[in-house]
């Protein structure tokens, strides 16, 4: 008998330190371990998820700086279309570039690029179904080579970095010298090619890249790259700048890919509103997954993925916290706006001076109906109000008083924003009045459009054009002019195709890399632009003008050369010397 | 909208810092305390400081590394104090002096090696370095005339001088290549921990006289003069009626060049003042036994009598603690010093 009881205790203490040990090994609740990660179709969706969200389409700015509030406006305050409200330290535009501080926009993504490259390694031994793995396989590898065209169009080459380093890889590996730029552009177009067929074949695939998304990609980065052949300076054996020869090669292959998006006839360009052109073309931007849309960035608003578009450049006095007004197109870019039957839209500057009085009507009243979809100022409807944008009255007298007259404020409520810089016109695009008074940032919800059919026609305008094929050319820029109610070009020439590319995807995002691409930067950006003033006749309620000049204030800003290609900074050539920096700097 | 991240390499390996202290010291009493004094110093290497590497690894790594015991410090200084007591009839004294200095350096600092580039060496690495050295430009006062700017044989701004303005800082192009940049920057000053801190106290007394001083210093730090909106920035700095090259602070909007620090704001903080006064006299007891009272002492004392220092014209006290930092602090919102002078009389019946 008591041989059983010891044999009992043996046992019971044997069960209880095998219990012991369970309980000192415990996983962790609130992570989880990577074997875990690579076997649930959940948790690889949600690293992948990670990695759309760190690209942040929308703010085109600098790297890790968030993808939902202030950013999300600036891109175009930095180009030459409109200047930021709140003279932020970017304002001032190329003078921020140095080599021993980080610039504004500085985009050095590689945490990004090892995450898709971790996940391009991982997904191929995962237990999971076969066409997933294809699928997100090939989303990353889109992700990866986005994240190349953002660091190439800043920098020129940069390492190319296909697979996840190890810390014990042998030095070369670890210490990589720059590739060539063209090396980059050759990467993502053949990275593209490789995958599109991969990707869902439809319009749209819920915020994740279809084929057609791939095929514009692919479209842009070998247009980028025909123009810097073109256009640039090989510099550093070819580590910034791309051979001329290969020109022609690059503008053909993006020819090609615009050309397949648009024979694929999945797309085309939005026109549900043919009577009101400008209401339609301010849908595009509103109706979410219409057909002119290849490739957006979606958000949902409060509580879920949001972005600050309305709060920040909604016209000042609806907003609350005071905001709004934050992006305000100078007058320059107002007047690019041609008018109806494509006469130039400059306004008339020995009118100004002779103290007419003007109305609205007369200003702007025959201007591209895509002016008064992209832009509002004095007069234009918002929610049910009409925008006041004045400043100044003129009384009975023929005086000019900026203190309140009668039932008219000094100034108008939208140019009261104590943050002072509020001018005359704001942004439109993307405003969306459905949300009326916005309440706070992080409360936007519409979508970011990344690609779009438009810029399609665009980018084979140009294209075709650099290649010769003028009629094409010319036919696609027509197709637009003709969607946004304009009159039709009967020539083309290069300065037309640019001209409609800035006007079309006015403060989209893309005219400040444009005109690094095009070179043009060192007379577009060195300049200071003007503003307008309104003053209201108590008696008429007409406007007296008055062009602000040097609206961005003095010294004039200047975009130097080296200025095509930002700063690879002193903190990392400092830790590889490897890394030369780029020239000038 | 956060999807999942991972939290980088572990280090199952990270252990505690490891120190090593040497220390001498010596205590003496001479000639029955006619002199006496102490003397200490101290050397100390603080090992395994955590660091990560990714100082060292290219940033196209594109992974945080883990801490690793990496860093290291050596501490050193010294103490010592010196006095004599004694009298000679009613004459009685007790003085006695005390100095202290400490330094640290960096022993090891984890960073890229710099070793193939001398600029970058001289300006960056931080091994070897006094751990409160701070790097930066050396400046010449304030422009006070276009022609002045126009006359400049260096790019100061980077675009070829056009947005300096009279009233903007004048900075030196120290090595002479015509643009000012990382390259033109020199050890310019130390942190706002004194190296040397020093203390004289004395006590006289002589028959019914007694008189007690307490003097205190230091030397051998800065401090980095940011003011808030104040009167001195007000009345100090560089207007178009006030066109003083040495101004205190640039015209209002002025923008600091080069990316970086200059000795234009850095001060040296030494200072030494005397910090108390007590004076008493103490009523003889012949005249308080005919009043019948114990005692009776008149007395003075003063504090914070007189400073010499170099931070007066910034409102600036050299003893507000300041935040640690590489450019240190901002003591203008410290509640000031004060003067005090007490009169006592202290009757015992």
């Amino acid at each position: 008998m008591k041989k059983v009881i010891n044999i009992f205790l043996m046992m019971t203490l044997m069960v209880l330190s095998s219990c012991n040990k369970d309980v000192l090994d415990k996983n962790p609740l609130d992570i989880i371990s990577d074997d875990v990660v690579w076997n649930d179709p959940i948790l690889i969706d949600a690293y992948l998820t990670q990695c759309y969200s760190e690209i942040g389409f929308i703010n085109d700015m600098a790297y890790g700086s968030g993808t939902t509030w202030f950013e999300a406006v600036t891109l175009t305050t930095v180009a030459d279309e409109c200047r930021d409200g709140w003279e932020r330290a970017y304002a001032g535009k190329s003078i921020k570039l140095r080599a021993d501080s980080k610039n504004f926009a500085d985009w050095w993504g590689y945490p990004t690029i090892r995450k898709l490259n971790v996940f391009i390694e991982k997904l191929p031994d995962s237990p999971v179904e076969e066409s997933f793995k294809t699928k997100r396989g090939a989303e990353a590898r889109f992700l990866r080579a986005y994240a190349y065209f953002n660091m190439v169009k800043r920098y020129g080459g940069i390492p190319l970095i296909t697979k996840a380093q190890s810390i014990d890889a042998p030095e070369e590996e670890l210490f990589p010298k720059r590739d060539k730029e063209e090396t980059i552009y050759d990467f993502i177009i053949f990275e593209v090619d490789a995958i599109a067929n991969d990707l869902k074949d439809g319009q749209n695939d819920e915020g994740r890249p279809t084929k057609y998304a791939a095929l514009a990609l692919k479209s842009r980065v070998a247009m980028y790259a025909g123009s810097i052949a073109k256009y640039g300076e090989v510099q550093l054996d070819g580590v910034v700048g791309i051979p001329a020869n290969k020109a022609q090669q690059y503008w053909q292959t993006s020819y090609d890919a615009s050309n397949s998006i648009i024979n694929s006839d999945v797309f085309s360009l939005y026109n549900e509103i043919p009577d009101d052109k400008a209401a339609n073309f301010r849908n595009i931007f509103l109706d979410e997954n219409n057909a002119e849309v290849i490739f957006s960035e979606i958000y949902t608003g409060q509580g879920g993925k949001a972005h600050s578009w309305d709060m920040l450049n909604g016209p000042y006095g609806y907003n609350s916290w005071a905001c709004g007004g934050q992006s305000i197109p100078y007058l320059d870019m107002v007047e690019e706006f041609e008018n109806i039957d494509g006469s130039a839209g400059i306004i008339d500057r020995l009118k100004i001076e002779s103290g007419y009085l003007w109305t609205m009507e007369e200003l702007f009243g025959n201007k591209d109906p895509r002016f008064h979809a992209s832009i509002l100022t004095q007069g234009s409807t918002w929610i049910g109000d009409t925008i006041q944008a004045y400043k100044g009255i003129i009384k009975e007298d023929g005086t000019i008083t900026e203190d309140d007259y009668n039932e008219l404020t000094g100034w108008g409520k939208s140019t009261q924003s104590w943050a002072g810089g509020s001018g005359p016109f704001m942004m439109l695009k993307y405003m969306d009045e459905a949300i009326a008074i916005v309440p706070n940032i992080g409360t936007s919800r519409t979508d970011w459009i990344v690609f779009r059919y438009a810029e399609i026609l665009l980018n084979l305008a140009e294209a075709a054009f650099e290649l010769g094929y003028t009629t094409e050319a010319l036919d696609a820029i027509n197709q637009i002019r003709d969607r946004a109610g304009i009159a039709q070009l009967t020539s083309i020439d290069l300065d037309k195709i640019r001209h409609e590319r800035k006007i079309e995807l006015a403060f989209e995002g893309n005219r400040y890399w444009d005109v690094r691409r095009w070179r043009t930067a060192e007379v577009d950006l060195s300049k200071s632009f003007s503003m307008l003033r309104f003053i209201i006749d108590y008696q008429t309620r007409k406007f007296k003008l008055e062009i602000l000049p040097n609206w961005d204030g003095l010294p004039v800003p200047l975009f130097y050369p080296r200025h095509y290609y930002m700063p690879i900074t002193l903190d990392r050539t400092n830790n590889n010397p490897n890394l030369i920096e780029n020239p000038g700097y | 909208m956060d999807g999942l991240r991972s939290t980088g390499l572990p280090n199952p390996n990270l252990t505690w810092e490891k120190m090593s202290i040497l220390n001498l010291g010596l205590d003496f009493s001479l000639y029955k305390s006619k002199l006496y004094g102490e003397f200490d110093g101290f050397y100390r290497k603080r090992d395994g400081i955590p660091a990560t590497r990714a100082t060292s690894l290219p940033s196209t790594f594109g992974a945080n590394l883990p801490s690793e015991n990496l860093n290291s410090t050596i501490d050193r200084g010294f103490e010592a104090l010196i006095g004599t007591r004694g009298n000679k009839g009613n004459f009685l004294w007790d003085i006695s002096g005390n100095v202290s200095w400490s330094r640290a350096k960096w022993d090891h600092f984890e960073e890229p090696d710099y070793s193939n580039d001398a600029e970058m060496e001289r300006v960056y690495q931080i091994s070897g370095q006094w751990t409160d050295r701070i790097m930066g430009y050396k400046t010449d006062g304030l422009y006070t005339s276009q022609e002045e700017i126009d006359a400049m044989t260096f790019d100061q701004d980077q675009q070829g001088n056009i947005t300096i303005k009279p009233g903007d800082i004048k900075y030196i192009d120290h090595n002479k290549d015509g643009v000012l940049d990382w390259k033109d920057r020199v050890e310019i000053g130390n942190g706002s921990l004194p190296h040397w801190m020093f203390g004289l106290t004395t006590v006289f007394s002589y028959k019914n006289f007694d008189l007690s001083l307490l003097f205190q210093g230091a030397a051998g730090n800065h401090v980095s003069v940011q003011l808030p909106w104040c009167e001195q920035l007000f009345t100090g700095r560089w207007t178009e009626e006030n066109n003083d090259p040495n101004a205190i602070f640039p015209r209002s909007g002025s923008i600091a060049q080069g990316g970086g620090f200059s000795d234009f704001y850095l001060k040296e903080a030494g200072y030494f003042r005397l910090k108390t006064l007590n004076l008493g006299y103490n009523l003889p007891k012949n005249l308080l036994n005919f009043a019948k009272i114990g005692n009776l002492r008149i007395s003075f004392s003063a504090t914070n009598l007189f400073t010499f220092d170099r931070l007066k014209e910034f409102g600036l006290d050299p003893e507000a603690p300041g935040t640690e930092g590489q450019y240190y602090s901002n003591n203008a919102f410290f509640y000031p010093q004060q003067r005090t002078y007490t009169f006592g009389l202290t009757l015992t019946l």
